[in-house]
């Protein structure tokens, strides 16, 4: 085709959006046709933090006994960590009121909610296996709103929340495309007219970023960099071949859970977010006998009504988790004969841990998987190491490394491999 | 960083709207607290501030769209939910793109054109010979009704099928003819059933008669007849079969479809607008008239007039798609395809002049038209605007005012109820509000949409109709429709206003959405229901309580009342100093439940006490005097202004714009506190005409 799509690349390249451009336009250096196993990540997050007296195991070590939140997870014993005593002061200070439900928002970045957050593990991780896959990371969420705070867990950067798709059908629709039956040639020539349009915008980007003061260019920056990104992905999408069979008809739990694995087993993408509801979320329980809203059960006040509550609805919680998500992740068999679970790092927790003090200081975790790295079977007390080492030991497992993260972070949480 | 802080940095607890528990002691507040504190700068300098490049949201994207590809495909909520920062939805600072926006924009475009650009549909018909090889099945091709008959088709012999494939472009009406005969020797008179079959289903079953008149052993030669019946398709590619049934004996000449029978050839509406020249598809691209039309698109699409290279920019998309296959139509598609995910239409693009000069500068009229429209219609400027923008004569301010009023009288205005009234009225929260089905069993789903509609047009009242600002607090009568009336208890069959008793002079406190929506599941909050109000109605930001006090009332059994509770709450003084604010407002609300129903006792039997004393508002007995005392508030009409202003800014407010919110105040309780004068007054105002540049 006698055409530069790629025009502008020329002479100008990095010349007026200072962009990672480059970079994000590298071929794929890792595909899934070798008979290592990508490892895949993901951070699962649960709103209004956790009862902690039925969260934390009584015993450290081996010989730990499952606490009753935790009982849903007893099949995964040898593959799971509970990790206790992890802090996240980044957010504030300990003794600053209100600073757990920031914690939230702050889960994966560890900083201060007040000057606009900052760029989050997931999204560092993603930027590092930037081209091995089709997306470079997926942030779902069960529900856009449920009366909780809308703030998000992934962060591209300070003041940059990353949206979630909300529905089974709609991530399928995203990972997958629609059925087309459009021939090879076509389907050629409609993808260079489409990226035809998008280098044209592109254009109008780099002529606008001249002439507009810097916090608008934020989000020319922010734009260009999405443009550029779904110009790699058209660009490598026909290479990809996996067969995801039907749609699913409509979005619950347990499609979208499906959707998510779908996208590990097909390498579509090796870094996830999860979202089980916005934090503060006022969502009742019905189903199981609990009309309240959860969060106003979260200040419990110490009630033991209250309290035998917040573990039902956590012990459910862990209870869905186990059944659609690690059951499934267990029961498929990756290119290496492992399971994917066993290639799949998952951290599971909340963003506070005492709900009713929004303490942000032993905080519940448990890790799943990524057997290669972790030696599971335990229960470690962390000893008040921050939260941002432990995602620094998660992405460790999938080679990549980090010097820091947050405002807390300084190197891999030690102990857990 | 410009505007304060960051619009996710301040979504603290001030947003979550989870403000129900104490905070350590503060300074007394005065008797008369002071309205807003606005930090007026001891000199103050003339800053009329800058808003960050605006992103249209969703419903500015989609109203926009829809009008320029005249289409009603409806696509917000494929895109991501927009923000809600300082209370609404157009925050520009909250307003970010992500790779998921992009997709999802470029997916609605794509949906959006090709409804609005779809080609014309004619009613086409179509004839498939029996004997074609596309079909199968039969039990024998070839001259039907005899040797020499010259009539080719199928034979249908005891339930043999003969199908093939066909595509179906359009969806819709179709007639379906079906030359067939009865093809068994014997006596006039015979009938036997064809089956027409689209994908295995049966549509049609034809009874083919052998005609009297015919000759014994002539049927199929001289006694074809065409069988004809209306069928409904739908679009793509669909088997189709006929069949005779059991031992009957059917021959087939050939099978037609005709329609769809709705099309009526019309160019369809987004052509219609689009096209407006007449393109000569026969003679090849025809450039000149593309140019045309996308020249044309651009202007209004950009919502400024566009220079003939950026024109040409976006023709290379045309020309590279019809050198490359596509006709003149689909090229033109695709230039509109860049014209609307270009920066120009999805952002609100305000370029400074003087780009490194921080003082602060007028915008250019089609800025301003702009600002203007999307302000009152989220809505792209109309050729009248336009033309006022085109000719400069925006910029002053009487024709902005002008202008203002216009667009005000609209019925595009609507979109202020839904942009501005509902999110600072908290509809949303509506929406999401789920009372405990065993305590509220008659809260359902219907309900909710007249509770919507009784806030929603009692807000229409309020902004574009007979009623004042103020009269949202205090309004006598109320929008009632059937479900809502029955909800309340009183008598009406028709949709109607009406005074419901107890629930006179109460405004939006008195409506069951605010009720419901400000409650528990199992029950109502006063605090929060007095933290509403006092963060809504006047602006107040009391500080989130400490950590670890007790957020709820009534959780298990044997707890003290309510009363008691926010009694031993106002008795503690680290609560005091915010509680006597909030929970009087909430006491005064008591008299209805958590589905806005009027009760006179707790489900425990207690008497309701719902008179109190607020500090400097004073006494009141019911909610109806509370209301007029909060009507009367100074902060309350300045609480009006600056919600009015953040949302007709996309920007909060900050201590620079004091000296600007003031005459605007001024103005708008001096006019009795109409919305049209606030309107005019913010459109008007510096800030919104102004921005700068440098940082």
């Amino acid at each position: 085709m006698a055409f530069n799509r790629r025009r502008f690349l020329r002479g100008s390249a990095g010349a007026l959006l200072a962009l990672p451009l480059l970079e994000s336009l590298m071929p794929r250096t890792v595909r899934a046709d070798s008979h290592t196993a990508p490892q895949r990540t993901l951070w699962w997050w649960t709103p209004n933090g956790h009862n902690m007296a039925d969260w934390t195991p009584t015993a450290f070590g081996s010989d730990y006994n499952l606490s009753p939140i935790l009982t849903p997870f007893a099949p995964y014993r040898d593959k799971m960590t509970v990790v206790t005593g992890l802090r996240n002061y980044g957010v504030a200070p300990v003794g600053v009121d209100n600073e757990g439900h920031e914690g939230a928002s702050a889960w994966l970045h560890c900083t201060s909610m007040a000057t606009g957050g900052d760029i989050s593990i997931d999204q560092m991780l993603a930027a590092e296996l930037s081209g091995s896959t089709l997306f470079s990371s997926l942030e779902v969420g069960m529900t856009a709103a449920d009366g909780g705070h809308p703030s998000p867990i992934s962060w591209a950067g300070t003041d940059q929340p990353l949206p979630k798709v909300v529905s089974a059908p709609a991530l399928f629709a995203r990972l997958f495309g629609s059925a087309g039956t459009l021939s090879p040639e076509e389907a050629e020539r409609r993808q260079m007219l489409r990226l035809s349009v998008l280098d044209g915008v592109l254009d109008d980007l780099w002529d606008l970023d001249a002439r507009l003061p810097a916090r608008d260019r934020l989000k020319l920056d922010q734009y260009a960099t999405a443009i550029r990104e779904l110009e790699l992905r058209i660009e490598q999408s026909s290479d990809i071949f996996c067969d995801p069979g039907d749609p699913p008809d409509e979005h619950n739990f347990d499609n979208l859970c499906a959707v998510m694995a779908l996208a590990f087993e097909c390498d579509l993408t090796r870094v996830m977010t999860f979202m089980l509801g916005n934090e503060g979320t006022n969502q009742a329980h019905t189903h199981l006998g609990i009309p309240e809203t959860y969060h106003g059960l979260s200040h419990h006040a110490w009630d033991p009504d209250v309290l035998s509550k917040l573990t039902t609805i956590q012990t459910w919680q862990a209870q869905i988790f186990a059944d659609s998500l690690l059951g499934r992740l267990a029961g498929l068999t990756d290119i290496d004969g492992k399971s994917l679970l066993d290639n799949t790092t998952i951290v599971y927790g909340s963003g506070l841990s005492e709900s009713h003090l929004h303490d942000n200081f032993d905080l519940p975790v448990v890790l799943f998987g990524g057997t290669d790295t972790f030696a599971h079977g335990h229960h470690i007390d962390a000893l008040d190491e921050p939260l941002a080492d432990l995602h620094l030991a998660v992405c460790e497992a999938t080679g990549a490394s980090f010097e820091s993260l947050g405002l807390e972070g300084t190197g891999p949480l030690a102990g857990l491999t | 960083m410009p505007q304060n802080a960051s619009a996710y940095g301040l979504f603290g607890l001030g947003v979550l709207g989870l403000l129900n528990g104490c905070q350590e002691a503060q300074p007394d507040p005065t008797e008369e607290p002071d309205p807003i504190p606005w930090d007026t700068p001891e000199t103050p300098t003339l800053d009329s501030g800058r808003v960050t490049l605006h992103r249209l949201n969703n419903r500015e994207f989609e109203r926009t769209a829809q009008e320029l590809l005249a289409t009603e495909i409806s696509v917000s909520d494929t895109l991501p939910a927009d923000t809600i920062a300082f209370g609404f939805d157009n925050n520009a600072e909250a307003m970010t793109v992500s790779t998921l926006h992009l997709e999802t924009i470029e997916s609605a475009v794509d949906a959006m054109i090709a409804d609005g650009l779809r080609a014309p549909i004619f009613i086409e018909n179509t004839r498939y010979e029996t004997e074609d090889e596309a079909w199968s099945g039969g039990t024998s091709t070839g001259e039907i009704g005899g040797f020499n008959s010259e009539i080719y088709g199928v034979s249908l012999y005891h339930g043999a099928a003969h199908r093939r494939y066909i595509t179906v472009k359009h969806a819709g009406a179709y007639t379906l003819r079906v030359r067939a005969c009865h093809n068994l020797y014997g006596e006039a008179g015979f009938t036997a059933p064809l089956e027409f079959r689209v994908n295995n289903e049966v549509l049609v079953t034809f009874t083919i008669v052998a005609d009297e008149n015919v000759a014994y052993g002539q049927h199929c030669k001289e006694d074809l007849q065409t069988y004809e019946s209306e069928i409904e398709l739908s679009e793509g590619e669909q088997e189709i079969t006929v069949n005779s049934v059991d031992d009957g004996v059917v021959a087939v000449d050939w099978v037609e479809l005709e329609g769809p029978l709705e099309a009526t050839g019309e160019l369809p509406p987004g052509r219609e607008r689009l096209y407006i020249c007449d393109p000569e598809p026969e003679s090849g691209p025809d450039a000149d008239c593309a140019r045309q039309i996308v020249h044309n698109f651009m202007d209004e699409a950009w919502r400024r007039p566009v220079s003939a290279s950026e024109v040409d920019d976006v023709m290379d998309v045309f020309t590279l798609a019809t050198e490359n296959g596509s006709d003149f139509h689909e090229g033109i598609a695709y230039a509109v395809k860049r014209t609307l995910l270009s920066p120009w239409f999805l952002f609100r693009v305000e370029i400074p002049a003087e780009l490194e000069d921080s003082a602060s500068q007028p915008l250019n009229a089609h800025e301003l038209a702009a600002r203007l429209s999307f302000f009152l219609w989220s809505h792209q400027p109309d050729p009248e605007l336009r033309a006022a923008a085109d000719d400069g004569s925006l910029l002053e301010p009487e024709v902005l005012a002008q202008q203002a009023l216009r667009l005000l009288a609209d019925p595009k205005a609507e979109a202020l109820v839904d942009g501005f009234g509902a999110h600072w009225l908290g509809l949303p929260d509506l929406q999401i509000a789920a009372p405990d089905p065993t305590l509220f069993p008659s809260f359902d789903e219907p309900l909710r949409a007249a509770m919507d509609t009784e806030l929603r047009e009692l807000i229409h009242r309020a902004l574009l109709g007979e009623l004042s600002m103020v009269d949202l607090l205090t309004a006598e009568s109320t929008w009632l429709e059937p479900r809502l009336a029955e909800h309340y208890g009183v008598q009406n069959t028709e949709a109607a206003y009406a005074t419901v008793a107890g629930r006179t002079g109460g405004g939006v406190l008195t409506t069951a959405a605010f009720l419901t929506s400000t409650s528990n599941t199992t029950r109502t909050s006063p605090v929060r229901r007095g933290h509403w109000v006092v963060s809504n109605i006047m602006c107040e930001k009391p500080p989130p309580p400490p950590d670890g006090v007790e957020q709820d009332f009534d959780k298990s059994e044997g707890a003290d009342s309510i009363p008691e509770q926010l009694a031993a709450h106002r008795a503690n003084p680290a609560c005091a100093s915010c509680h006597d604010q909030l929970d009087p407002i909430g006491i005064a609300l008591e008299p209805f439940d958590a589905v806005g129903l009027i009760r006179s006792t707790y489900p425990d039997g207690q008497p309701i006490e719902s008179s109190g004393e607020l500090k400097g508002v004073g006494k009141f007995t019911s909610v109806a005097e509370l209301a007029e005392a909060l009507a009367a508030q100074t902060r309350t009409h300045r609480c009006m202004v600056q919600k009015a202003f953040t949302y007709a800014l996309g920007r909060t407010t900050q201590a620079n714009d004091w000296p600007f919110i003031e005459p605007i105040e001024d103005r708008f309780v001096e006019g009795g506190h109409q919305f049209v004068d606030l309107m005019i007054g913010i459109v008007q105002s510096d800030p919104f005409r102004n921005h700068k540049g440098g940082e």
